[in-house]
C-alpha cells in the first residue's frame, strides 16, 4: 500500500469539510477523486500534503503515518502536487521552476552556495540538464527560457505538473489539471498522465471534474459530497452507482 | 585630485559605504519578502557591542567589527525564533517594535551611557593610519596622516561593500538564492515544491541583521560617537528608502539608491530650508513614475544587453 488514508475528520471551525474519508493507493495507480463543488477534494490533498493538520483520523505513506510533518518534508519523502488555481512564480522562467521543484533532490548547502565549490557547479550543471530532458518531455523545452507568467494557460498547467516531477516524487497529485483545457489539450494531458505512470513509475492521485477525462484515465476512484465519501471503485461501477448519480443530477452540463 | 580628498567628501563616501550595507541588509531581508524593519535595533547592537569592546576591553577593531554583527545576528535569532512566521505588516510591526525596545533599552542602561551615548570611540581612520604609518606607506604618499587615515577608511570600506555584495551575489546564483526567489514569489507555493520557507527565511534574516550589526560597528567607529537618537526608527525608513528608491528587485538597485539618496541630501545643504521639500517630492516622483524603484529586472537586463553590444562603452 502505497498511501492510505483512515478515517481522516476535517473541521474549519464549525464547519466539517471532511468527516470519515478512508481510501487506499497503490502503486501504479491513476487514482480519481470526483465530486461537486465543495466536496471537500481539494482538502484532502490540503490533509495529504499537510497544508492543514487533521483534526482527526491517519494518513500513511509506505505504512508510516506522515501527519504532523511540515509540507516540506512530506514533499521531500515523495508526495508532490499541483494546485487548482495555478501557482507559478512571478519573474521566474520555465527552466527555474524546474529547478525549485528539484530543489529537495539537491544536496548543496550554503557553504557550496556562497563558494560556488565545483560540486556545487556540478550538480547545478546536472539540475539543468535534466530539467531540460524533463522539459522536453511535457514539450515545454522551446520555451525554457521564457517567464512562466507568459506561457498560455494549457502550457502553465503542464509546468505545474512538471515542477512536481522535478522533485522525483513517488505520488503526484494533481488537482484538476485539464480545467480550462480546450478538447485536444485534454486529450494531450491524459496522454501526459499515463505515460508519467508508465515511463517515471509514478503514481498519480487526480481531482478532475472533467468526466472523460477520469472515466479514460483512472482505474479507481472515490466519489466525495459534502465531505463524505459517497462511492469507492472502478470507474463503470462508480458511474452506475444510484447515490452518484443523485448527487450528480443537475450537473450534467459539467 | 586634492580636491577629492578634502575631509568632507571622504566623509561622505564613508557614510556612502555604509549606507550601501544598510540598504542591502533590507534588500536581503526582501529577497525572500520579508518586511523587516529591526535593522536600526540590530545596527545598534553592533555599534555598542563594537564600541564597547573597542573602549573597554581594547579588543582589535575588526575582531569588535565582527563581534558586533555576532551579536545582532545572536539577537536576531531569538527575536526571530517567535517572529519570523509572521506575515508582512505583521512582522514589519513586530520588527519596528524590536528596534525601538532595544533604542529605549540602551537609553536607560548605564553600559551604553544612557542618553548621552558613547563618545571616544577609537577611530577607524586612525588606526588604519598608524597601521600604515607603521609600514612607512604615508610617507610614501606624502599625505597627511589625518587624510591618508580617511583614504584608508574608504578604500576598506569600498572593499568591504564589494565583498557583502559579492557575497549576496553569489549566493543568490545557487540553490539558496533560488529558494529565495520562490519564497518571495508564492511562499505557498514555495513550500508544497519541497522548500523549507522558515529555515532560509531565517538564514535571510540572520545574514540581514549580521550585516546591520557590521554597518552599526562600522559606523560608531566612522563617527566616534553613538547615542541611542541615532539608531531610532527614522534610519530604519531611511534604509527602507535607499532600497526601494533604488529598486528592491535587483541588487544595483539598493546600491543605487543609498548613494543617491546619501549624495542629494548632502548637495542641498546651501538650501537647507527646501531640503526636506525636494528629497520629498523627488520619492514622490519616483514611486509615481517607477513604483518598482529606479532599477528593475528590464532596465537591468536592457543595460547588460546595451553594455555587451558596445564593449568600450562607446558614446
Ligand atoms: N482553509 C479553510 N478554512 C475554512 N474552510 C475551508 C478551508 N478550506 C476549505 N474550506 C471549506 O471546506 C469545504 C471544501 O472545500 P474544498 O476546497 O476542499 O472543495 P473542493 O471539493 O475542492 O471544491 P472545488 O471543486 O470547488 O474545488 C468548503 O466548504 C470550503 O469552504
Ligand atoms: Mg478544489
Amino acid at each position: 500500500m502505497l498511501l492510505e488514508l483512515k478515517n481522516v475528520v476535517k473541521k474549519f471551525g464549525g464547519i466539517t469539510a471532511l468527516s470519515d474519508i478512508s481510501f487506499q493507493v497503490e502503486k501504479g495507480d491513476i487514482f480519481g477523486i470526483i465530486g461537486p463543488n465543495g466536496a471537500g477534494k481539494t482538502t484532502i490533498f490540503n490533509m495529504i500534503t499537510g497544508v492543514y493538520p487533521v483534526t482527526s483520523g491517519d494518513v500513511l505513506f509506505n505504512g508510516q503515518s506522515i501527519c504532523g510533518k511540515k509540507t516540506f518534508e512530506i514533499i521531500d519523502g515523495g508526495i508532490a502536487r499541483t494546485f487548482q488555481n495555478i501557482r507559478l512564480f512571478a519573474n521566474m522562467t520555465v527552466l527555474e521552476h524546474i529547478l525549485v521543484g528539484h530543489h529537495c533532490r539537491m544536496k548543496t548547502g550554503l557553504l557550496g552556495s556562497l563558494l560556488h565549490t565545483a560540486s556545487m557547479k556540478k550538480e547545478e550543471a546536472e539540475a539543468v540538464e535534466e530539467a531540460h530532458k524533463l522539459l522536453q518531455y511535457v514539450g515545454l523545452d522551446d520555451v525554457a527560457d521564457h517567464l512562466a507568467t507568459e506561457l498560455p494557460y494549457g502550457k502553465q498547467r503542464k509546468l505545474e505538473i512538471a515542477r512536481a516531477m522535478a522533485a522525483h516524487p513517488q505520488i503526484i497529485l494533481l488537482d484538476e489539471p485539464a480545467a480550462g483545457m480546450n478538447d485536444s489539450e485534454t486529450a494531450a494531458l491524459i496522454d501526459l498522465i499515463r505515460g508519467i505512470r508508465d515511463q517515471f513509475g509514478i503514481t498519480i492521485i487526480l481531482i478532475e471534474h472533467d468526466m472523460n477525462l477520469v472515466m479514460t484515465l483512472c482505474n479507481r476512484l472515490i466519489v466525495v459530497n459534502f465531505g463524505r465519501m459517497l462511492a469507492e471503485g472502478a470507474p463503470a461501477d462508480v458511474q452506475n452507482n444510484p447515490a452518484v448519480i443523485e448527487a450528480y443530477l443537475g450537473k450534467e452540463d459539467e | 585630485m586634492e580636491e577629492l580628498l578634502n575631509g568632507y567628501f571622504l566623509q561622505v563616501f564613508v557614510f556612502i559605504c555604509i549606507n550601501i550595507i544598510l540598504a542591502l541588509t533590507i534588500y536581503m531581508t526582501l529577497c525572500t519578502g520579508l518586511v523587516s524593519l529591526g535593522n536600526a535595533g540590530f545596527m545598534s547592537f553592533g555599534a555598542y557591542t563594537s564600541a564597547i569592546l573597542a573602549m573597554k576591553l581594547d579588543v582589535p577593531m575588526p575582531l569588535s567589527i565582527l563581534c558586533g554583527g555576532i551579536v545582532a545576528a545572536a539577537v536576531a535569532l531569538i527575536i526571530g525564533i517567535p517572529t519570523i512566521r509572521l506575515r508582512g505588516l505583521y512582522l514589519a510591526i513586530a520588527t519596528l517594535g524590536f528596534g525601538e525596545v532595544v533604542r529605549v533599552i540602551a537609553l536607560n542602561m548605564k553600559i551604553t551611557n544612557g542618553a548621552l551615548g558613547l563618545s571616544g570611540i577609537p577611530s577607524m581612520a586612525s588606526s588604519l593610519s598608524d597601521y600604515a604609518s607603521d609600514l612607512g606607506l604615508i610617507d610614501a604618499l606624502g599625505l597627511d596622516s589625518q587624510t591618508a587615515g580617511q583614504l584608508l577608511m574608504c578604500i576598506a570600506l569600498l572593499i568591504l561593500v564589494v565583498l557583502i555584495f559579492f557575497f549576496w551575489y553569489k549566493l543568490e546564483h545557487s540553490r539558496v538564492g533560488r529558494a529565495f526567489a520562490a519564497i518571495k514569489a508564492d511562499e505557498y507555493a514555495a513550500s508544497l515544491s519541497g522548500i523549507n520557507v522558515v529555515y532560509y527565511k531565517m538564514m535571510a534574516f540572520l545574514f540581514s541583521a549580521f550585516f546591520a550589526g557590521v554597518a552599526g560597528a562600522l559606523y560608531a567607529h566612522a563617527t566616534y560617537f553613538i547615542s541611542p537618537t541615532d539608531f531610532t526608527w527614522h534610519k530604519v525608513v531611511d534604509m527602507l528608502l535607499y532600497t526601494v528608491f533604488g529598486g528592491s528587485n535587483v541588487m544595483w538597485g539598493p546600491l543605487l539608491g543609498a548613494t543617491v539618496l546619501t549624495i542629494v541630501p548632502e548637495s542641498l545643504r546651501a538650501m537647507s530650508e527646501y531640503r526636506d521639500i525636494i528629497y520629498g517630492l523627488m520619492l514622490v516622483a519616483l514611486m509615481g513614475f517607477r513604483p518598482d524603484g529606479i532599477l528593475s529586472y528590464d532596465a537591468v537586463k536592457y543595460i547588460a544587453r546595451r553594455l555587451k553590444k558596445s564593449p568600450k562603452g562607446g558614446n
